[in-house]
């Protein structure tokens, strides 16, 4: 009897669960209208990103003679792989590919490990001067590296530590056109973008619970143990979101190179810059390999922005499939990275 | 009788030892930031009163000529004073406009919906293309060889500029419309990391904020305001710093002032303009940076 008597809707009950429904329904319509937005906006944005992309590759699989149809522009009437090669040949891809791949690989290594240890020095181990030291890594972040471009080629040419050798072979070393200048700048840590590498790594570090690192001392750990047997390995997504972004950024990177090696035919991103700079001149260094049916395309100016793009694509071409590859780890890093963090 | 043995470093102090090793680790890049750093800024300010020439057999050869290479900088070259204005335009207007882009986009990829994996994935692929190589391709060259309307016509706005065009609208107002989607195309290009370190802010705020938010009864809009906007901002200057130094690395100037020295030999009038633009650009993000620092919210 009690039971149902509490079962029982009463009047006022049922005004409250029409509210109730109302409110509901009403939360529903707005969430709905909130999605739509959101995935209206998010679909002009991808637009944006990825249509100068495709537009790209759909121009780079166009046979040649149908370059500027206006009934070929997203799909080409005729599908060729002729731009392709000859975009390959004016960029010497097959010989640049593998070597700029380990060298951008190099500079990556060795720029990461400089800002590792220099930003847990700046994390966690304090000594004096640390604060304006930090202040100063900023600061390197700030001042644009391109205005030093003189005195660090005057640097490289004349390259001498403690006179050393000079004392040996009576003049300072030439390391211009030597990959050791690039080796050098970045294991000294001031290559591309360096002075940002070491405040991420910095903001990843703090992030990390200390007590780790303290147990590691009490057992007798020492500094460079702790550092990589338990700093390195918790703090693996700060470290691939900073492998990806400097192998990214060297690698559309020809400021360094075309400065301290600027004869350099293989790296890709120097035979890029020269090519597109007179895609005339890079076609006719190649001509002899070029069809010959094609001769009437060169000094084509739609013939060779083709070329360009496809070059373009070409050299974004491993980074895409790098991209691929570590996609979900590093949009999943970057959030656990604490790159924003205290 | 043991510890002597064992040597100095057993017997120091753990805060000595955390002192020593915090120098050993920072060695290299220490080495680096005096080497390659702070005397090639030096230098830069010293090569800007000279003349400079680099011998051949190695070594260089300094003259001094005062101001003269700041007098021809600033008023004999014809390109140095426009280009230094076009780069503050741009750094001033891009800035605001970036960090709001980037902002936006970071909202719209943080909430839980479906398809946000491969939204991500789009969203970070300018972040692959960093220098913006691709995009500058696709706008500017196809720009110069078919007239600029067309310039825009990779997201077909050619199409909607002639039929603009053919309205009666003016062809300056057209113009600058396309001006704006070609921005707007660069500015997506150049807010690939703002984007990421934004959404990792946001990951990164207490979800027991938007709690007590809701429990108050503050609307959607309130809540963005006072709780996003406010936990987020001290991201905000990091992204302003990283977002002019970006812009003012990638300014025209440097490549004149490339040009004027590796092509011209005009070495010293090139570290004079190097150096005005350092001491400009560090001094408007310093600005900036004193600026923004002001109405940052600190949670501590």
């Amino acid at each position: 009897m009690t039971n149902r008597a509490l079962t029982q809707k009463t009047p006022l009950d049922k005004i409250r669960l029409r509210e109730r429904r109302k409110i509901k329904a009403k939360n529903k319509a707005r969430s709905f209208v909130v999605n739509l937005f959101r995935y209206a906006l998010i679909v002009c944005l991808s637009y944006l990103i990825l249509a100068p992309i495709l537009i790209n590759i759909s121009t780079a699989f166009t046979y040649p003679q149908d370059l500027g149809l206006s009934s070929s522009v997203w799909i080409p009437n005729r599908f060729s792989l002729e731009n392709w090669h000859v975009a390959m040949l004016t960029i010497n891809y097959k010989e640049a590919l593998p070597y700029t791949i380990v060298q951008t690989a190099i500079i990556t290594l060795l720029q990461t490990l400089c800002a590792m240890l220099a930003a847990y020095s700046f994390a966690r181990l304090k000594f004096p001067g640390r604060g304006l030291l930090f202040a100063l890594v900023v600061f390197t972040i700030i001042v644009p590296p391109q205005t030093f471009m003189l005195p660090q080629y005057v640097y490289f040419r004349n390259f001498d530590f403690l006179g050393i050798f000079t004392a040996l072979t009576g003049k300072p070393l030439n390391l211009l056109g030597n990959p050791a200048s690039l080796v050098l700048i970045n294991v000294l840590g001031q290559g591309l973008k360096g002075g940002l590498f070491v405040y991420i790594f910095r903001q990843t570090y703090r992030g990390l619970p200390k007590a780790l690192e303290e147990a590691a001392y009490v057992d007798g750990a020492g500094f460079m143990r702790t550092f990589w047997g338990i700093v390195v390995p918790s703090s693996s997504s700060g470290l691939l979101t900073v492998l990806v972004l400097s192998f990214v950024w060297n690698w559309n990177d020809a400021y360094y190179i075309r400065l301290f090696d600027a004869n350099n035919t293989r790296n890709l991103m120097l035979a890029y810059t020269r090519a597109v700079g007179s895609v005339d001149e890079a076609i006719s260094r190649i001509s002899t390999q070029v069809p010959a049916h094609y001769a009437f395309l060169q000094k084509n100016p739609i013939y060779e922005a083709a070329i360009g793009k496809t070059a373009a694509l070409l050299v974004f071409l491993p980074l895409v499939i790098m991209y691929l590859f570590v996609q979900r780890r590093f949009v999943q890093g970057v959030e656990r990275s604490g790159i924003a963090g205290d | 009788m043991k510890t002597a043995r064992r040597g100095w470093y057993y017997r120091l102090s753990f805060p000595k030892k955390t002192a020593l090793w915090g120098f050993i680790f920072l060695l290299p890049w220490l080495l680096g930031f005096l080497l390659l750093f702070l005397v090639p800024m030096v230098q830069t300010f010293q090569f800007s009163f000279n003349n400079l020439e680099i011998i051949p057999t190695g070594g260089i050869k300094l003259t001094p000529v005062g101001l003269e290479n700041y007098r021809h900088a600033l008023l004999v070259d014809p390109n140095f004073n426009p280009a230094l204005v076009n780069t503050l335009i741009e750094v001033f207007l891009y800035t605001p406009l970036i960090i709001i882009f980037s902002l936006l986009c970071a909202i719209l990829l943080n909430g839980k919906f479906r398809g946000r994996a491969v939204a991500r994935a789009i969203f970070f692929i300018p972040i692959i293309m960093a220098t913006g190589l691709m995009m500058q391709r696709v706008t500017n060259l196809s720009g110069q060889m078919q007239g600029a309307a067309e310039s825009s016509n990779v997201y077909g706005a050619g199409f909607i500029a002639e039929l603009l065009f053919n309205l009666g609208i003016g062809k300056q107002l057209v113009q600058y419309l396309l001006d704006m989607v070609n921005r707007i195309f660069e500015i997506v290009s150049l807010s690939g990391i703002q984007i990421l370190i934004f959404l990792s802010a946001l990951q990164a705020i207490s979800p027991s904020l938007y709690e007590v938010a809701k429990i108050e009864g503050a609307t959607a809009y309130e809540t963005f305001w006072k709780v996003t906007v406010v936990m987020v901002s001290p991201m905000i200057l990091t992204c302003t710093i990283y977002t002019m130094s970006d812009l003012f690395a990638r300014s025209d100037i440097m490549t004149l002032v490339y040009n004027l020295a590796f092509r011209q030999s005009r070495f010293g009038l090139s570290t004079a303009m190097s150096s005005i633009y350092l001491l400009l650009s560090v001094l408007s993000i310093g600005l900036m940076a004193l600026l923004i620092r002001k109405v940052v919210f600190y949670y501590d």
